[in-house]
Order: structure tokens, then sequence, then C-alpha cells
């Protein structure tokens, strides 16, 4: 057992201590009056709550409400809100030191215990004091209720703890009604007794021989456990008439002030002078664990009411900490998790099949029994774990092959040493902490390799094949074990936990705060801080590390941008991501799925690989918004793809223009029609050369002047004359002479001069104008004379204004045109092709693999099968024993087998079977006929040779020897790889599912017209049948219904292809083979192309009858399309006719088989004889003669049966 | 002299570092051991230059490299003295007798070498003992032979030599179907992970083919058809070609895929001595027998 100290903080004598029971909050009472609120997980002092006079002792947090209460030396207790972070009101009553307050968990009440003797119930919301329970002797030191019960535990330095009934109380302050006449009259002589007669003493308890400090229930069971100034902790059981002591725990030194029951597991906690704070096995009442602080008391210890935290006060402040580590063991095997449950028990999870397993094992006779496992490592080949116990103590475990249940593990080896990992199928390190070196052991625990390190060791991981992860305290280092030498290693302090992505290509080093991304070769990608506590992590497929915070599971891209994905109730563990889900193991050590949206990170990753495509399609296909994603997008410079996401005007104003997108920007300053916004939009159409928007706005907005300067810039005199025209009607005299600049008219600026009263201006530019005329005029209305006006000397006439030099005027800079951007190009639909709705895709492909399939899958369909006819090849009743000649030649056979090579494999195969196929396999070839011969009548071996020899390599494959040139090593191939038993072991040979593809080839190139190949693949089919082997009824039965289908299309094929090798005059043969074409038991949709034929040629030959009978036949088929639309003319019109010309030896009524060789009719009771093999009907003169559907078997011939089956 | 970096790359067939770890090594010309790895990857390699040592095991390479040629093995038994142990020495001759065929006299002087006192060489040798018995269809003495040799030797074999006593265990267990979806293929598959070369790609693509993985096997070829593989490595992938075509064939009669028999003929025209040539030349001449029986 461990303490995990969480939080510290110094302060001078605690005194009480009191946890949130939802919120990460602290409360401490400190002596020097003051109360402190702290955040533990984010280690932040919240807020200190002065009122009490003199030191404070007792603390507590309502279950519910946002208020706490709190009391101390100063008599009083205080109800204190945590909104308003002020005292809402203050108890007095008590008339000394008060110890100890508590809520209580359903009813609005408060007890608090007191130097005056009493114990104290309040009632918080009417705020009266409702009970005064008295009868201790001395000093009340801590008054608790019963989490569930009406029952008060009460501890006292008069030696004795006590425990009161308080269902009185209850009842009384319960509604009026549900009080009974006796209990009011009960009630109201208690009344009279002293007030508060509700409370009653119910036990004392005496065993402790001097003042006891602390009393608490048990949260479920009946007992009390008490400490006191005898150093003893005290474990009391009671019934409902009596209590006794139980047992005590001594170990203490000095007094004992508090001590608790753990929530969860069987422990007691006790806090003590001593400086100790001791951990005791609630069953055997022995020492479990103790933590000692050099100098410091403890004086008290309080239990978090839900999660594995305590807090402990001492005299220098406090610690908030965890007893023992929480964290599940796991690791991953493929796709496989083994982890270790809170009941020790190992077990697995499959992630494909999300489904827990049983136990493997129980190891909890493995390391000691209130100490959680540190790590585990596994090895495959061995099915074994390697359990490090976290006290430098490890144990090899195999584990059993299946899960049966939480069993002892049959083998099991413990030795010294911790981080003890496998680093091959047969080799493990460990740490070997006395002579600080690693170890390398085989699996008996030999050392077989033994590295001395330098530096304190912190834990050992995965390093990949044959290598490990040293992690110290301010490196990792990759450590290649079987070469004894280091690889390489990076910075990074305290790495605690280690997660390798899928492709082995980067590893997170995570420590409590910092995730450092590394490659395999622990070069640094990134490193990142994270003000939370890190707790595990997880890549997902495409490389994006997902990991866990105490509160968050949040995500990181190998860049270093990270966001937050869900916010987690509970700590949970990540063992693996995928997809959407992400798989995590809580600490109850059980699996949990939590589905996340992964658009967030896939939008960034997309973005950051410029992976367009998918960034179109994730903003079309999802809802991300949020300004996160907005300010994301500017930040990393796609302001463009920003606008995707926004409706707000202003917000798509500006990301238009940071884009340089001025037609949505124009769209939007229509909209918002505010002048800034016309101004910004005015400087990067002017920054974009874009003179006519500029124009525009100078004109919606009356920037006259701004737009005369426009048009002179841009050259347009023309324009520039109808602003001088516009502000001469403005009257606006600044902008007329502006204008007048612009388009060097002197004599408007002259006149203008002129009205304004300035003749001086007016005439001096009518002179340099060298219109003497008005210039005399100017001066005649000044009345004033010529020589009074000076003129500046090097005034030249008509130099000054130069003439414009552009011409005519341009509406926009001659910039490059740009290429659109991706973005654009989408969004203008210019990828009419570009699927960006994966449904649609899924959809169309959907559809597409649906119509191309239909056909062949229908003919596996059983509705789509013809009826067999049921005196076909039944093999059923006939299904004889091989006779005994063949056992003895196979068994000949194999006895040379045998010979030759050594008691192996193939003598194997063939004790465990007499297949043909099984066989052919182990070389016995002459046996293999022989069986064949027998069942199936087969004499002709030769097309069968491709497949025994097949059958035979198929089985073995070549191991490369050391050297090279050496033979190739043979190994065998079973059809069982993990065949334990030899009988178990039979060879692979390839099954049913080759032979159904072969019959889908088959039907392809029948549909491609392709008859000639049809029928040789279709003979295929019954080759590889014939050296089929299978293991179950089902596969036995379609082998033998794909047989024949088999024949039935080779002999459907054969007809037609007679027919059509037919000279173009045999008109009736012809007729009659297309007609026996038809009763080759094809799948319909195939037969359809028979009767299409059969009607056709029919119709042709004017033999109008069959025709009519074919089209019938045909539209039961095919109802409808344009080839029953022809069916349906051709039966009307042969219908009408309703004449044969040809009479042909054909009955369509009539039942019949057809020969396979001779292509005629077989009637019933025509004598006929089989195939054995295919079991193709032929008329009796063929008997002897080879089958001529798959050309290896004779007709007629006697035989047992094809056998197939293991 | 450490010889570890050379062992581990001569055995996961990456000849060419192993080249390169040999002439860094800085070793004396007549360190044996270097002499005969720096032999078998030259070998391997194809760039064997004869007379280049003057020691008597280089010699010894020399005559094995002419057997190779010519397959006349006289004048490398006669220089082998009838009374050597030397583990080296024997491997090659050994080697040599297995190469044409004549196991149990390559055995028994593989026995000699192992049991004899000396012991530079000695898990090569026991290696070539193991894959002689193998060859040999004896599988009971392969194993034997491995066992007794790791139970005396446990304490004393090295990283170096731990490589090798792997590879020995590694072939009984594929000859004998032990642990094949277990121990031995993550053997294997480590291996392929560890030294992704064309020995150990070819050797996990026997495991799966053993367990009948058909999709992970096709993945192997894949991959060692890919550039990496078949261009950039092409000395290896000449090296290796009868033995990928083998696998080749295999895995297309597993996958019933109708390139078996162009595979073949490939093969016997690369190869005409490789394993499943000449057995499938033993099995066709007893299907022969068949066929002239029942069809007359």
């Amino acid at each position: 057992m461990k303490m995990l100290t969480k939080f510290e903080s110094k302060s001078t004598r605690v005194k009480g201590i009191a946890f949130h029971p939802s919120r990460p909050l602290v409360l401490v009472a400190l002596f020097s009056s003051t109360i402190q609120l702290w955040d533990y997980r984010m280690g932040t002092l919240l807020h200190r709550f002065e009122g009490h006079d003199g030191p404070v002792r007792g603390i507590d947090f309502h279950p519910t409400q946002p208020i706490f209460a709190s009391t101390g030396d100063d008599a009083t207790i205080r109800i204190w809100s945590l909104d308003t972070n002020k005292c809402l009101y203050t108890f007095t009553g008590h008339l000394d030191y008060v110890r100890t307050v508590f809520f209580h968990h359903e009813l609005p009440w408060l007890i608090s215990a007191s130097d005056d003797q009493t114990i104290r119930i309040w009632n918080w919301q009417n705020r009266k004091e409702i009970a005064c329970l008295t009868g201790h002797n001395h000093f009340v030191m801590c008054a608790q209720f019963h989490p569930t019960e009406d029952l008060v535990v009460s501890a006292s330095l008069d030696e004795t703890v006590r425990v009161w009934d308080i269902s009185g109380l209850r009842k009384k302050h319960s509604a009026p009604g549900a009080m009974s006449m006796e209990d009011q009259m009960i009630a109201q002589q208690n009344l009279l007794d002293g007030g508060f007669g509700d409370c009653v003493v119910k036990f004392i308890l005496e065993g402790h021989t001097r003042g006891v400090n602390w009393a608490s229930f048990h949260p479920t069971l009946p007992l009390i456990v008490s400490g006191g100034d005898d150093r003893q902790v005290k474990l009391w059981r009671m019934s409902s008439t009596k209590a006794w002591e139980i047992d005590s725990c001594r170990g203490h030194t000095n007094n004992v002030d508090c001590v608790i029951f753990h929530p969860q597991q069987n422990l007691i906690i006790s806090a003590g002078e001593d400086k100790t704070l001791r951990v005791w096995d609630l069953d055997k009442r022995v020492p479990v664990k103790q933590f000692k602080r050099e100098n410091d008391r403890f004086w008290l210890v309080a239990a978090h009411p839900t999660i594995n935290l305590f807090g402990a006060a001492h005299d220098s402040g406090i610690m908030i900490f965890k007893l023992d580590r929480e964290r599940p063991c796991s690791v991953i095997h493929q796709n496989q998790l083994l982890f270790v449950n809170k009941a020790k028990e190992i077990q697995s999870f499959d992630y494909q099949k999300k489904v827990t397993s049983l136990p493997f094992a129980n190891l909890k006779k493995i390391g000691q029994t209130w100490s959680a496992f540190r790590s585990i490592s596994y090895n495959p080949s061995q099915h074994s774990i390697l359990v490090n116990e976290g006290n430098d103590k490890f144990a090899l475990v195999i584990l059993p092959k299946q899960p049966a249940g939480a069993v002892d593990p049959s083998s099991v080896l413990e030795d010294t040493g911790s981080f003890a990992t496998f680093v091959a199928r047969n080799r493990f390190v460990v740490y070997n902490k006395s002579t600080e070196s690693i170890e390398v052991r085989s699996l008996e625990n030999k050392v077989t390799k033994s590295i001395k390190i330098e530096d304190p060791i912190k834990d050992i991981v995965y390093g990949g094949p044959g290598s490990i992860l040293i992690l110290q305290s301010r490196e990792v280092v990759l450590f290649d074990v079987q070469q004894g030498k280091k690889l390489a290693s990076v910075a990074a302090k305290n790495v605690k936990y280690v997660s390798w992505s899928n492709d082995g290509q980067y590893i997170a080093l995570m420590s409590k705060h910092t995730i450092t991304i590394v490659t395999k070769r622990l070069e640094l990608v990134n490193s990142m801080h994270e003000t939370i506590r890190i707790k595990s992590a997880a890549w997902d497929e495409s490389g994006i590390l997902i990991y866990s915070t105490l509160n968050h599971i949040r995500y990181s891209l190998l860049n270093g941008d990270r966001g937050i994905i869900k916010t987690l109730e509970n700590t949970l563990y990540i063992t693996k991501v995928q997809d959407k889900f992400v798989y995590t193991l809580n600490r109850e050590g059980e699996i949990e799925i939590i589905k996340i949206d992964p658009t967030e990170y896939r939008f960034k990753k997309a973005l950051v690989n410029k992976n367009f495509p998918e960034v179109l399609k994730l903003i079309r296909n999802s809802n991300l918004v949020g300004q996160n994603i907005i300010s994301y997008l500017q930040k990393k410079g796609y302001p463009e793809i920003a606008l995707q996401f926004v409706q707000d005007t202003q917000v798509r104003f500006d990301l238009a223009l940071e884009s340089g997108n001025l037609k949505v920007a124009l769209e939007e300053a229509n909209k918002l029609n505010k002048s800034c916004t016309w101004e910004k939009l005015n400087k990067e159409a002017l920054a974009q050369g874009d003179i006519e928007l500029s124009e525009m706005i100078y004109q919606t907005q009356h920037s006259f002047d701004k737009l005369s300067f426009l048009y002179l810039l841009t050259g347009d005199s023309l324009k520039l004359g109808k602003m001088e025209t516009i502000a001469k009607s403005r009257n606006d005299p600044s902008s007329i002479l502006l204008n007048s600049f612009y388009n060097d008219s002197r004599e408007a600026r002259a006149s203008m001069f002129a009205e304004l009263g300035s003749p001086y201006l007016a005439y001096a530019i009518a002179k340099t104008n060298g219109d003497e005329a008005t210039a005399a005029a100017y001066l005649e209305q000044a009345g004033i004379d010529e020589q009074d006006v000076v003129l500046p000397d090097n005034f030249k006439k008509d130099a000054q204004i130069e003439e414009p030099k552009l011409t005519p005027p341009f509406q926009k800079w001659p910039f490059k045109e740009a290429e659109p951007t991706f973005f654009e190009k989408a969004l203008s639909g210019q990828f009419e092709d570009l699927y960006i709705d994966d449904k649609e895709t899924k959809g169309i492909e959907t559809k597409e693999f649906t119509n191309e399939g239909e056909e062949e899958s229908g003919f596996f369909a059983d509705e789509d099968l013809p009826v067999e006819d049921d005196d076909a090849w039944d093999m059923g009743d006939e299904d004889l024993e091989i006779p005994e000649e063949i056992k003895q030649s196979e068994e000949g056979d194999i006895s040379n087998l045998v010979q030759t090579e050594e008691a192996n494999e193939t003598a194997t195969w063939v004790k465990n079977s007499k297949l043909p196929a099984i066989l052919a396999a182990s070389g016995a070839f002459e046996a293999a006929a022989q069986a064949l011969n027998k069942q199936a009548g087969i004499v002709e071996f030769e097309p069968l040779r491709k497949y025994f020899l097949n059958t035979y390599h198929g089985c073995r494959t070549c191991m490369t020897a050391t050297p090279a040139e050496l033979p190739a090593i043979v190994g065998y191939t079973r059809s069982n790889a993990d065949a334990i038993e030899s009988s178990e072991s039979f060879p692979k040979i390839a099954g049913i599912d080759i032979i159904s593809e072969k019959m889908n080839e088959g039907y392809k190139l029948f549909k491609a017209n392709k008859l000639e190949s049809a029928i040789e693949v279709f003979r295929e089919v019954i080759y590889r049948t014939v050296l089929l082997a299978v293991d179950n009824d089902e596969d036995e039965e379609t082998a033998h219904k794909t047989l024949k289908k088999a024949r039935e299309y080779i002999l459907g094929l054969s007809i037609e292809l007679a027919r059509r090798a037919l000279p173009a005059d045999d008109i009736k043969r012809n007729l009659e083979l297309a007609a026996y074409f038809t009763r080759a038991k094809l799948a319909s949709t195939h037969r359809s192309n028979a009767l299409q034929v059969a009607m056709s040629q029919n119709f042709k030959h004017k033999n109008y009858v069959q025709a009519s009978v074919f089209a019938a036949e045909f539209l039961k088929i095919v109802p409808s399309g344009p080839r029953a639309d022809q069916a349906r003319k051709i039966k009307d019109r042969a219908d009408t006719i309703a004449h044969d010309a040809l009479a042909l030896d054909f009955d369509a009524y009539a039942q019949f088989e057809i020969c396979a060789s001779t292509f005629t009719p077989i009637y019933k009771d025509t004598p006929s004889t089989i195939d054995p093999l295919t079991g193709a009907t032929y008329h009796a003169s063929e008997k002897g003669k080879l089958d001529k559907i798959a050309l290896i078997s004779k007709i007629g011939a006697p035989a047992s049966g094809l056998r197939i089956q293991l | 002299m450490d010889y570890f970096a050379i062992k581990q790359n001569y055995y996961s067939g990456n000849y060419v570092d192993a080249l390169k770890e040999i002439e860094s090594s800085h070793g004396s010309d007549s360190d044996e051991t270097l002499i005969f790895y720096r032999s078998k990857v030259q070998l391997a390699l194809q760039k064997y230059t004869p007379g280049t040592n003057s020691t008597r095991l280089a010699k010894l390479f020399d005559l094995y490299y002419s057997f190779l040629q010519s397959k006349d093995i006289s004048e490398l038994k006669a220089e082998v003295n009838e009374e050597s142990t030397k583990p080296y020495e024997l491997n090659i001759l050994a080697t040599a007798l297995a190469i044409l065929g004549k196991l149990d006299d390559a055995l028994k002087y593989c026995v000699k070498g192992i049991d004899s006192e000396e012991q530079l060489g000695k898990t090569e040798l026991l290696l070539c003992a193991v894959e002689v018995a193998l060859l040999n269809g004896k599988f009971s003495i392969a194993s034997t032979i491995f066992e007794n040799y790791t139970s005396l030797d446990d304490f004393a074999v090295s990283s170096e030599n731990e490589l090798i006593i792997n590879l020995a265990e590694s072939y009984i267990k594929f000859a004998t179907n032990k642990d094949t979806t277990g121990s031995n293929f993550y053997y294997y598959e480590e291996l392929a992970q560890t030294f992704p070369t064309w020995k150990t790609q070819l050797g996990l693509m026997n495991l799966h083919l053993q367990q009948g993985n058909i999709v992970e096997a096709q993945g192997i070829v894949d991959l060692l058809e890919s550039d990496y593989y078949s261009v950039n490595q092409k000395e290896a992938a000449d090296l290796y070609k009868p033995h990928f075509l083998a696998n080749k064939i295999t895995l297309s009669i597993m996958q019933g895929a109708s390139n078996t028999e162009d595979l073949k003929n490939q093969l016997a025209d690369l190869d005409p001595e490789h394993s499943l040539i000449k057995s499938d030349k033993q099995v066709n001449a007893k299907f022969d027998e068949i066929v002239a029986r029942y069809s007359s």
C-alpha cells in the first residue's frame, strides 16, 4: 500500500478538515481562528473565512446545500454561505469550547460536541437548538450522526463512548400527525424532565482507560471505531440491544486523536499525536501500513464520502492523499486488452466484439493484500503475464488458455525485482535494485544477462522489439537489451506512463503535467503542459493523441494543437481509441466505452495536412461551430474556410476582408451599411485595385472629393468633368476648387474666386491663363488697376499642367488573375465529381454492388434454385464402406510414407483420415486414386493432376535455410494451426469458399457468353470438389449441391455449344437442342437466356406453338422490361398462328432427362444409367464410357459415393 | 571481440550491413569467426573472391566456393581432414554434403563437431546439424541435438549465440508444427519487425502460411514486391527469389488462384534444384504411374 499525496498546504496547527461531497474543495479549520477553502485539485486557496473568536476546531460541508458549518473555542457554531462567503447565522448555547460539528445526512440538523459535557442538536433551517444530550461527565470530544439510522455516537474524556437513540427527536420534529397521543405525552413528560429527553443513551461503551477523543460509525456495518489517549484504537460491534468491544488495535505511541473507517474498503485509519497515520485491517485488526511525519502531530483524518481520497490535519498543515493507486493495470495485445479488475482478477476485453471475458485467474494471492499492482506485461507466446507488485517484487503468472473464472493460476513464479517487462517471446527484463542493474531473464527466471545502469530508474516499459524504454527522473532512455546499449535518450522529467502510436512511429511520454511527444527514436516532436493532471493517453488510427486528465478527454495533434473533447465526471484511463469510441478503464476496474465526436480534431488534422477535400467534407457533414474553430482557422491562415462557419454579418465581413474576398465583403457591407465598414472595404478594394468597387463606395458614401481624386488617378477626365459640375451644383467652393485643379479648368476657378469675393485671385488666374479680356473684367469688378497686382516672376504661361497620360481610363489594376482556392472552387460547384457526402457515396456504391452481385448471389439463394430432381444423384442409401482391398492398398501406400519420413506430420494426417483429399495432401497418391475410383468411379486422372499436386503442395511451405544455398526446410500447414492433440491434425486444404468463388467465376463467363471457358471453370468446380475435405455437414451439403449445379451448367452449355456448331440447314436439331437447353437446371436468370434462344429460334423457324410455350415460360421469369415486351409480342403473334412447321423430339409437358452424351431426351421408363461422380443421366448404351460432364469418371460404374467430410 | 552485430545482421539476412560490420571491426586476418562470417556474407552477396586470405579456413571456403559452382565435393572433402574436429571446418563440409543431398553424412560430421571439445563455431554447427536433420526428415534427432546442446550450454550462451540458437529452435518448431500460432510465430514477427529484411519477411510469411493466414501472407508478398524490397534491395531480391516464388506458389494454391503453374514454371527455370520443384517432380512421376495404371 502506498500513500499518494495529491495536495499539501502549509499552515500552523490545523484542527479540522472537511471534504466537499462533489467538488474538489476542502475546508481547513485553523487554530488561528481562520477557515481556509482550498481547491485541492488546482492547488489554489479560494477564500479565507474570518469570524470565529479563537481556534476553529470543527468544520463540515452540508451534503447538498452550498453551506458549511464551523465551530471552535468561542463556543459558537457558525453557518456560512459558499455563494456569498458570508456567515449566515451563529448558534449560541454551548458554554465551553465546541470540538466538532457535523451535518445530518438528510434532516436539517447539526450536531455539536462541547467541553461543556453536552452534545447539542440544532435545526439550521429554523435556527433552533432542538436537543441537548447530557450524560457525559467530562469534555465531549466528538459526536456524529449515524449515516442511515437515528443514532448518534459520541466520545468523551470520561473514557466512554456513548451511542444515543435520537428516533424520538425525529418523530417529534416530523409532521405532527405522525406522532401518536402516547408519544406526545412522553414528549411532554420529557420536556418537563428537562426539555431534551427525546434522545436517550442506548449504549455506553467502556473499555478505554483514558479519555476518548474520537468515535465513528461504520458506513454500512453495525460497527464503531474509537480512539483515545490510552493510545488504542478500539472496534465495537452493536446489535439492536447491546454493544460490545471486539478488539483493540495497538501500535500508536501517543494519543489517538481521530479514527475513521475507510468508506469503501475494510480498513481503519487512525491519526495520532505520535506523528503517524496508521492503517489497520478491519477484519484482522492488524496494522497494514503507517505513514510518519518527522515533526508534526496528526490531529484529524477525514475521508472523502465517495472517492478514494483522505485528508489529514497536522501541526504544520494538511495533506490530501489517497491510499494506493487506483489505476487498473492493463496491457494491450493486438485487439485485446488484458486488465486487472478491482478484485485482482485478470480479465480480457475484446475491442472488436466489445465483450469482457470471464476472469482468467485470480491474482489475490500475489503480492500484498492491500496493495494494488503497479503494472503488468503480457507474453502472447506463453500466454503469461508479468505482474509488478509494487514492492520490489514481481510474479510471472501463466494464464489458463481460456477464461474459466477466478481460479488460482496454475503456475506462479515470484521473485525480487522491479519493473519486470517482456522484451521477447522468451525473455523479460527486471531491475535489480541491489545491484542497480537490469537483468535479462529467461522464462525460467534464469538471469542470462545483467546490465549495470548508473542512474536510478523509475520504471521500465516496452520500447519496441528487443528494446525497452527506461524512465529516469530527468530523461527517458531507449535501450537495446540484446546489445546492451543505449540507443537514444530524450530529456523529459518524471515520465510516468508511455503510449505508443498504432504504427509504432511516435511515443507519448506522460508525466504529471506534461506530455512529450517523441518519435520512436526519441527525437522530440513537441511537448505540452497541462494544468490538470494527465492520467492516460492512446493514439487513434490517424495518429492523433487522445488523452485524459482528471476531468477531461482531450486531443493533441502532432503539431501541438489541442482541444477538449469531453468532460469527465470520474477519472478514466484510456486504453484505446478507435473511430468514435474511446475505450477506458475506470477506477473500479471496469471497461467504459465513451463515444466522442472526433470531428474537431479530424478537421484540424485535415487542415494541417492541407487535405482540403476532407476539410470540406467535414464542414458540410458536421456541425462544427464556435468561436474556437473560427479563431483557429484565422490563426492558421484560413479565413476563407472560417467564412464557411459563420452567419454573423460583421464576422463574415471581417473574415471576407481578411481572405480578400471582396464579393462576400460587399454583400456583408451592404447589410451592415456602416461608414467604418465601407471605409475598410474601400481600403481593401483600393489595395486590390478594384476601382469600380471603390468608385461605388465613394458614390454611396457621397465622398465627392475622394471620388474626384480617384477619377484623377485613373485618368477618367470625363467623370472628373462631371464631378466639377456636381461640385458646382452642390455649391461647394472647396470642391469646385479641387475639381478645377484636377480638370485644369482655370476659367471655372477664376470665376469661383470672383464669386467668392476674391477678384484679385480671379484676375491672377485669368491673367496667367492669357485671358486678357476676362482679367480686365475682374480688375474692373474689383475697381483696381493692373499695376496693383504683382504676379510671380518665373511664371510660364500654359506650362504648369501636364496632360494626363493615362488613356483610356482603366477599371482595375493589371493584377494577375488569382487561381481560386480549393474552397472557392468547391463552393462554386466546380468539382462536380467530388463526393463530399459520405452517405451519398456509400449509397451509390452499395447500389452498384447490389446490381452487380444480384445475379451471382441469387444463384446460391435457395429460393432461386430450380427444384432438384429427387431421382438425381442420391448418395444417402448407397454410402457404402470402402471395400477391404482399398484399405489394404492404402495402408501399403501409407506405410511407405511412414518409413520414408519418420513418424511425422503427414503420417499423422493419414492416420487421422482416409479421405481422398487427405491422402493426396499426404502424398499417398495411389491410395487417393484408389479411393476416388471406388467412391466415384474415377478412371481418368490426368485432368486431376493439377489438383492432386496443388493439394500436395498447398499444405507445405518452404522456409529458407541458413545459408540460403541449403535446400529449403519444409513445414506443414494444418487446417487447424492451434491443434494440440495429434488426432486433430489435418492438412490445410482449399475449402468450400474457393469452390463458391469458382462457381461465381463460371457464372460471369456464362453471362459474358464465353461458354467454353465457363464449362472449363465448372469442371474445375467438380475437380476441386473431388479433392475437398470439409469438417461439417453444412459444408458437405453445399459442396454436393454445388457439384450438381456445375453439372447442370456443363450440360446446358454443352448442348448450346453443340447447337451453335450445327450446320445452318439442320433446323430440326437446332430447335431440339435449343429446347433441351431450357431443361438444364440453371438459375432462373440464366435459364431465361436458354428460353429466349429457344423462343427466338422456334419463332424464326415458324414453330409458333413451341415459341409460344417458351415465351410463356420466359415471361414467368422475366415479367417486365424490353426482353419481356419482345417475348409478349412473339407470344401474341405465335398464338394467333398456332402452328409448328417442324415436329420436334421434345415434349414440353413430359418429364424427361437429357442424355449428357447424345443430347437426346430420356423419357420415363427408358433404360438409363447414371454417372457415379456427377450424377448425370445417360442412355443405357453409354454405360462404361467416360462421363461427358467431368471427363474423369466411368458412366454406370459401381461406386460407394464421394466422401469429403472428415 | 564482439561479434554480436555481425551475427545479428547475418542471421537476419542483412548481409550488406553484416559486411560493413565485418569490415569496420578491424579484427585480425586470422580471426576464424570473422573469416567464417565474411565468407558466408560474401557468398550470400555473390561477391566472394577466392584467394584473398591464406588461412586454412579461408582456403576451405575457396574450395566450398568452387564446389558451389561445380557441385564436385571431392576436393573439399579431401581437404577437411578426417580427424578434424573444428566446427567451422565441419560446418562447411556438412553444408556442402547437405546441398548434394548426402544428409546422413552431413549429420555425421555435424555430430562429430558438436561432440568435440572445440568451442569456436559450435553454435553455428548446431544450427547446421539441426537443419540437416530436419532436411533428412529426422525431426526427433534435430530436437534431441538441440535440447542436449542448450541444456548443457545454457549458462554459457552469449547474446550473439543466442540468436543462432533461437533460429535453430524456430526451424525445429516450423518443421514439426510446434507453437505455430504461439511462440514460433511471435519469434518471426518480432524478427521481421526488428530487422525487416527479405529473409525475415519470408520467415514470417512461412509462419503465416502455416497458419493459413492468407491475407497476411498476401500482405507480405505485396510488401516484398514493393520498390523498397524488390528494387532497392535487388541483390537480396535475387538471392531470395526462388524462396519467394516457392512461398508464392503455396499462397496461390491456398487462394485457389490460377497462376500456380506459371509460378512453378518460373521457379523451375530459376532454381530447378529447389525443394519444391524436386518434390513436384517426384509427385508428378508418382501421378504418371496412376494415370498410366487407370487408363490402361
